[in-house]
Formats: C-alpha cells, sequence, structure tokens
C-alpha cells in the first residue's frame, strides 16, 4: 500500500517537472482533481521546489488561499461552459473535470520544457528529499524511509501551516546548507572551463547566492 | 535538433507574478537555429593556429581563442542576465584590461545586495548585509592557455564548432557558434560571439535534446567604457568595517588520500584536488575534511567530494538540477568502510553517475 502511494506521489512529482506523457499525464491530472491529499502533494512539492531554489521563495503563504479563492470565484462564474473549451489537452479523461483541474491544466499545457526553469528531482530523489527536509523541520530525524514517505502529505500541511505561524524561519530551514556549501566550493574550484574567462565567471558571480 | 524551446510558464509562475516577468524577459531570446550556415565573417585571430580549420570555417579552439582573447583587450560596462532553474539575477559589469591585467566589479542587481571584484585571479566579495567580505584566488582563472593548449586535442575530439549565422543581441552583431557535444557525457553550448571583438555576448547551455537548461547573456552593453583600473584597485582593497573571510583548503592529492578512478569518464581529466578545512563552529569535534577533487574536459567541470559518512548528517541521497549544474549524492561503501560521495557538475546527471561507478578506494 505504501509503494503504491509512493508510485503516486512520484507521478505527481514527475506532473510538476512536465515529464509525462499525454496519458500519464491524464491520469495524474485526473487524480489532482478528485483528491486534496494529491493537491496536497502538488503544494507541497512546489513548497520544496520554491525553498531549494531560493530562501527569497520559500514564503508561501496564501497559496493555497489563492487557489481556493480562484476556484470558488471560476465555480461562480460558469462551471458548465468554461470546461472542455478552455483545455487543451489531448486527452480528454480530465475534460469534464472539476474548474480547479481546468486552472491546473491550462497552466500546465505550455510546459513542455518545464525542467529547463525549474529545480527538479529525479524520480525516487523527489519523495525522499521532499520528505526528509520537511522532516527535519519537524524534528523526525533517524526515522524509517518508509515511515517518512508514509507521512509526506501530512507533513507538507504542517510545514505549509507551520509558515504562516513563523513566516521567517522554514525558508532557512528548507535548504539544504551543506550541499549549498559544496556548490559554493565548486564554483571556487570547479570552474576549469576555457569558457571562465569569456562568461563563466561573471555568470557565476552574477548568479551566485550568498551565504547565509 | 529541437530548436531551443521558450522558456515556459508554467503552474509555479500562476502565483509569482515577479517570476513571470523575469521569464517572459529571458524568455524573450527563443532562437530559431539556422540550418545553413552562412559562411563565417569571422577573421581569424592573429597567431592561433589554425590547422584544425575546416574550410574556412573557424575550429573549436579559434573560436574559443578569439572570444578568450575579447576579453583580454576590451574594456566595457554593461548589464549581464543569468537565467537557470527559474532564477533570474542580474547585474552591472565593469570589465577594464591594461596589458596583463585583467579587472572586473559585478554588482549584483537582484536578490541580495553583494559587490564581487576581480583582479586577475585574486577575487573578492563584498556581502553588505552580513558585514562581510570573501576574499580568494581562484586558479580556475589562469588556467585558459593551459586548457587550450593542454587539452584542445580533447575539446576538439569532444565537441565540434558550427557557425549558425548572425545575430544581434544587446544592440551588437554577433557570430552564433554551436558547441555540439561528440557524446551524451556532455552539455552543447551555443555562444554569441561579438562580430569584430570575438567578445561573449550570449551563452547558452544545451541539453542532448536542444533544450536550453541555463543562459547567460548581456542585455546592454558599452563598448569602450571608461573604467578606471585605479577606482577599481581602490573599490577593492578598500575593506573598512568588513569581516574578511579566507575559505582555507589544503592541496594534496587523490593518491595521497587514497582514491582513484579505475574507470575514467572519456574526456574527463583530472584538474586539481585540495582537502577542505572544517568551519569548525558547525562541526564540533568532528574535522569537515571532505576531498574535493576537480575534473574538467576543458569545457565542462565535475566536482567530486568525499567525506567518511555520519550517520547523523548524511541522511539524504538522491541528485537535483538547477539549470546546467546537476548535483548527485549518495551513499558509497566497501570494504574499507562507508563514505558520503556528492557530485557536482555542469554535465548531466549519468556522467556524475558514472564518476561515481568508477570511483576506487586504494588502501
Amino acid at each position: 500500500m505504501h509503494d503504491n502511494e509512493q508510485r503516486r506521489r512520484e507521478m505527481i512529482s514527475a506532473l510538476a517537472d512536465g515529464q509525462l506523457d499525454d496519458g500519464e499525464r491524464a491520469a495524474a491530472m485526473a487524480w489532482v482533481a478528485t483528491s486534496e491529499e494529491a493537491r496536497a502533494t502538488w503544494h507541497a512539492y512546489h513548497v520544496v521546489g520554491d525553498a531549494l531554489r531560493s530562501a527569497d521563495l520559500a514564503d508561501c503563504r496564501g497559496d493555497r488561499d489563492f487557489v481556493a479563492r480562484l476556484r470558488q470565484r471560476l465555480a461562480a462564474v460558469d462551471a458548465d461552459s468554461a470546461g472542455p473549451a478552455a483545455v487543451p489537452l489531448r486527452a480528454g479523461a480530465v475534460a469534464s473535470a472539476q474548474i480547479g483541474a481546468t486552472v491546473v491544466a491550462d497552466a500546465m499545457a505550455p510546459s513542455a520544457n518545464d525542467a529547463v526553469v525549474r529545480w527538479k528531482w529525479l524520480a525516487a530523489a523527489a519523495s525522499m528529499m521532499a520528505v526528509s527536509v520537511l522532516g527535519w523541520h519537524l524534528g523526525q530525524l533517524g526515522s524509517q524511509a518508509s515511515a517518512q514517505l508514509a507521512a509526506a502529505p501530512a507533513t507538507g500541511t504542517a510545514v505549509a501551516a507551520g509558515s504562516t505561524a513563523a513566516p521567517n524561519e522554514p525558508a532557512v530551514m528548507l535548504r539544504d546548507p551543506r550541499l549549498d556549501e559544496l556548490l559554493a566550493a565548486h564554483r571556487r574550484f570547479g570552474g576549469t572551463s576555457a569558457l571562465q574567462t569569456p562568461a563563466g565567471f561573471l555568470r557565476n558571480a552574477t548568479f551566485e547566492q550568498p551565504g547565509r | 535538433m529541437r530548436a531551443a524551446t521558450c522558456f515556459r510558464t508554467g503552474p509555479v509562475l500562476l502565483r509569482r507574478a515577479v517570476g513571470c516577468f523575469v521569464l517572459v524577459l529571458a524568455g524573450a531570446t527563443t532562437v530559431v537555429a539556422q540550418v545553413s550556415a552562412p559562411a563565417p565573417s569571422a577573421t581569424v585571430p592573429a597567431g592561433v593556429n589554425s590547422t584544425s580549420q575546416v574550410a574556412g570555417e573557424l575550429g573549436i579552439s579559434e573560436w574559443l581563442a578569439r572570444m578568450h582573447g575579447a576579453s583580454r583587450q576590451r574594456t566595457y560596462i554593461g548589464t549581464f542576465v543569468v537565467t537557470a532553474g527559474g532564477n533570474m539575477s542580474s547585474a552591472k559589469i565593469w570589465h577594464v584590461c591594461n596589458g596583463d591585467l585583467q579587472m572586473e566589479r559585478v554588482e549584483s542587481l537582484s536578490g541580495q545586495p553583494r559587490s564581487t571584484f576581480r583582479r586577475n585571479d585574486q577575487v573578492i566579495t563584498f556581502l553588505p548585509g552580513s558585514r562581510t567580505a570573501v576574499a580568494e584566488r581562484r586558479e580556475s582563472l589562469g588556467l585558459f592557455p593551459d586548457l587550450l593548449r593542454g587539452t584542445d586535442a580533447a575539446i576538439g575530439q569532444y565537441y565540434s564548432a558550427h557557425q549558425r549565422g548572425v545575430e544581434r543581441v544587446a544592440g551588437q552583431e554577433a557570430d552564433v557558434v554551436q558547441l555540439q557535444p561528440k557524446d551524451k557525457l556532455r552539455f552543447g553550448y551555443r555562444i554569441w560571439s561579438e562580430k569584430n571583438t570575438g567578445l561573449v555576448m550570449k551563452l547558452q547551455t544545451l541539453d542532448a535534446d536542444g533544450r536550453v537548461l541555463e543562459q547567460a547573456a548581456f542585455s546592454e552593453l558599452q563598448m569602450d567604457a571608461p573604467v578606471s583600473v585605479a577606482k577599481l584597485t581602490q573599490m577593492m582593497e578598500n575593506t573598512e568595517g568588513y569581516r574578511v573571510d579566507k575559505p582555507e583548503s589544503t592541496k594534496t592529492t587523490p593518491d595521497a588520500e587514497g582514491w582513484a578512478i579505475r574507470n575514467p569518464v572519456p574526456g574527463f581529466k583530472s584538474m586539481t584536488c585540495h582537502k577542505r578545512k572544517s568551519a569548525a563552529a558547525t562541526d564540533g569535534a568532528k574535522p569537515d575534511g571532505a576531498m574535493q577533487w576537480v575534473f574538467s574536459d576543458g569545457l565542462a567541470s565535475v566536482s567530486l567530494f568525499v567525506e567518511a559518512y555520519d550517520r547523523r548528517r548524511h541522511v539524504v541521497e538522491g541528485s537535483m538540477a538547477l539549470g546546467a549544474t546537476h548535483t548527485l549524492t549518495r551513499r558509497w561503501s566497501d570494504k574499507t568502510g562507508d563514505w558520503w560521495l556528492t557530485l557536482i557538475g555542469e554535465v548531466p546527471r549519468s556522467t556524475l553517475a558514472a564518476f561515481a561507478l568508477g570511483l576506487e578506494r586504494t588502501r
């Protein structure tokens, strides 16, 4: 059962990264459209992604409220006519779906190059990362991986709630400072490239995240 | 080959108006690779060996020498924009040369304020927020002529250069040069090199499908602008009010540390090996002592970090990608004990995995 849950969460992760083909995407969307848990997972992955990308993006207050309000408003406009016409998905599985899913689908459609623009994690590393990092925050060090995986959605929700209470702390907690440190060391000694002087150094000096 | 795909606007961006704006900026540069390469307009720079030229087209070493030469001869002020992994950063750049001396000032325009100064291979970064300055020597900055001379054959063996016409970047006409990898162990590059000087105006890193992983480009450039060496020197040396950190590491060899690569990854040569001094405060009694072994194929580099496995600290195995930079973290065990590997490089994840597989403990 845990395996099944994990597989579904990996599917959400892949969906977030635009790595699913049409059929899989339709299935994943259908699940997101109908399951509160799936939406919580989807949200948690994005929070983790944001936090990994930048401390500045980690403050996720209001996201869920915003989506909830958007869903309500869209539902109020016209639930019947908005649906299929607005959904550019070829697979029809979600076409009849709820407005909330339509919103997600719409935004998802032009994402062929999704992986380009965001931190992505690869397959199983995703749930491991998400859960371990979030788990940290709650002081659950040392528990079994399977137990952590099973706890993922609940943990994600808890962090989202926690960040409302103390918006400044999770932003720091969620990143892996050791990896940041090694990334900085890689930039320092690893920039061994014939492109370094023409552009590499400028790239690093411009892009480099300062230490916290 | 697929043409570079426009940066997408996805669900993440729904809620991030600022990010959206940024990506629109970066995404405005959708590039369609031209099928036929017109005759090259660039002239071979003096003193560059042109034996690898193919029928009037510049070889990869000529292009690289030309680009490198431009940054040693031109003075300019510009705005530089980097987009990687959904993050955009920009900075104002001052660049000046005087004989063998090259100086640069990079003033961040996004994120937290910081200024970086470079005087040849000496680099200092001021972080006004924490009143600290990080001073370091970056050996890799002095390596270029050696890289080209020493591994020229290797660069040519693993990448090929193709000219893809002429485009305008930041108001300048630029030759578009594609550096195409010959295997799947490395990424490709598309470089916009200013027509007259060779200055790199824009650089894209591309995956095997031709998708843009990251991009660095001038959005605005003032060539031959007045930049004063004396003034930059004075700013660089003025550390008053700052705590100056000097990250410490000692040179070592993989052999001395008891490591070897049993199955080398084609094209990647061992460049340097350092042992990091610990940041004592964070690690308590246990020294950090991670070894950093750097490999390069002339264009891409890989850092292999090895440290003793610590059950409390080393919990998360996995891999991630930020633009072209990939990471791979995993536990490594043999009969001698348990180790924790972190690989970081501007290469596909599978290349990092090949490094991890080829590693061998020699004692």
